[in-house]
């Protein structure tokens, strides 16, 4: 074989490698798209390694992503933007979860308050008068509503705390399961889990000042 | 083919076939019924479920349901106990040994002593299985039950446990602190049925 052939074979074969490397490079890419029942909703998509941020898309827009783990956080003001862990192995649609933020929820929170008081009250009214409302949240966008009554006692006695979770549904809110010392997830399936953890923690700092003011 | 041939082939066919009419009748009457051994010291003890005498079977069949069974023996204390079959349950084992209480039942008991033994073992065998079945499907069941000054946490669960329901009895401004305690050993009481008993909640309607 001669110098010539040596270099043809030698170029043949370094051609054909970088294009087996291109082919299984290009092939590890995978299109991801993000929906969501939000309108204009934009993603910023992360390193999941580092949080450097990789783009910012919007729905409906897909974008190549290599194999591997990501995140996303939802970047339009007035919403939650934590950032959710994502894994990429083949071509996928996410579902962005929007929710509103903490900012936004207090806010919203003012405007309902007293509509839910008069819910509450409506169907028990023995509370204005044996229970402080405490760790009032809402959840989501606004449309949940969780709460703790908290038994108005004496001296350094403990109370009763009972949980509260109230939806909002076609404009109506409506009380979703009977007050209790504990909510069950298994008996209140059409609740969100998270809302129901939420509400079952403990009684936070701010809500036994009000039982106890200083 | 002569008559008397005939008339052979017809008998053996038919001897034949009502064993196997037989079997496959009791195999359909076995159909939703759970196989239940029936284990017992004295062996020729009275055995009755629902008032239905079974002495001295070693299995009957039973469909789902609540059942009553009694054992009883002269010289010896009548066991009575409730034993639910649930549609998922196969095979049941239900142990009695009703304590003597004659002289006479006293010295048999002392010379069968290794057949107790024998049935205790298998008991426990069970018991024990049942135990961590139990645990597998309830890792809180580990810890239960808590027994504090001002509260207690105990648990009851369905026939098959497929179902746990934490039970709490605590005394007047200690509830909230039976759920703490909860919390405190890595459980979520979302996650469970919490009853808390001896105690009518304001909100019940």
């Amino acid at each position: 074989m001669n110098k010539r052939s040596i270099a043809l074979v030698t170029i043949g074969v370094l051609v054909a490698s970088a294009a087996i490397f291109g082919i299984l490079e290009f092939a590890s890419y995978k299109s991801i798209t993000f929906e969501s029942s939000e309108q204009n909703v934009s993603v910023k998509i992360s390193n999941s390694t580092n949080g450097d941020e990789i783009k910012t898309v919007s729905l409906d827009e897909p974008v190549k992503l290599k194999e591997g783990s990501y995140m996303y956080s939802v970047t339009n003001e007035g919403f939650d933007n934590s950032s959710v862990s994502f894994n990429v192995s083949k071509d996928a649609t996410i579902t962005v979860k929007t929710s509103y933020s903490t900012e936004k929820l207090h806010s919203l929170l003012e405007e309902v308050r007293t509509s839910i008081h008069e819910v509450i009250l409506g169907e028990y009214p023995f509370v204005n008068k044996d229970y402080i409302f405490g760790d009032e949240s809402l959840h989501n966008k606004g449309e949940w509503y969780s709460a703790k009554l908290i038994q108005r006692v004496s001296g350094g006695n403990q109370p009763d705390i009972y949980r509260v979770i109230v939806h909002k549904e076609n404009k109506v809110w409506t009380i979703s399961t009977q007050p209790a010392l504990s909510i069950s997830i298994e008996s209140n399936k059409s609740i969100p889990e998270d809302i129901i953890r939420q509400v079952n923690k403990p009684l936070s700092n701010s809500g036994y000042d009000l039982l106890y003011p200083l | 083919m002569n008559k008397n041939l005939k008339l052979a082939i017809a008998a053996a066919a038919l001897i034949t076939a009502i064993p196997i009419a037989i079997w496959i009748w009791t195999l359909i009457s076995w159909q939703g019924t759970a196989k239940v051994e029936l284990i017992v010291l004295p062996v020729d003890a009275k055995v009755t479920v629902n008032d239905e005498d079974f002495s001295n079977k070693k299995s009957i069949r039973l469909k789902p349901g609540d059942y009553t069974f009694t054992v009883s023996k002269d010289g010896f204390e009548t066991d009575t106990q409730k034993l639910k079959i649930n549609n998922s349950d196969k095979n049941v084992e239900f142990f009695s040994t009703p304590i003597p209480v004659s002289n006479e039942a006293l010295l048999w008991a002392e010379e069968n002593l290794n057949s107790y033994h024998k049935l205790e073992g298998r008991a426990g065998k069970a018991s024990a299985e049942k135990g961590r079945e139990l645990i597998e499907k309830h890792p809180i069941v580990s810890i239960l039950p808590i027994q504090e000054a001002v509260f207690s946490i105990g648990y009851k669960t369905s026939g098959d446990n497929e179902s746990l329901t934490l039970t709490v009895h605590a005394e007047e401004g200690y509830r909230e602190s039976a759920l703490q305690k909860i919390r405190d050993q890595g459980y979520d009481p979302s996650d469970y049925k919490i009853v808390f008993e001896d105690y009518r909640s304001p909100f019940n309607e």
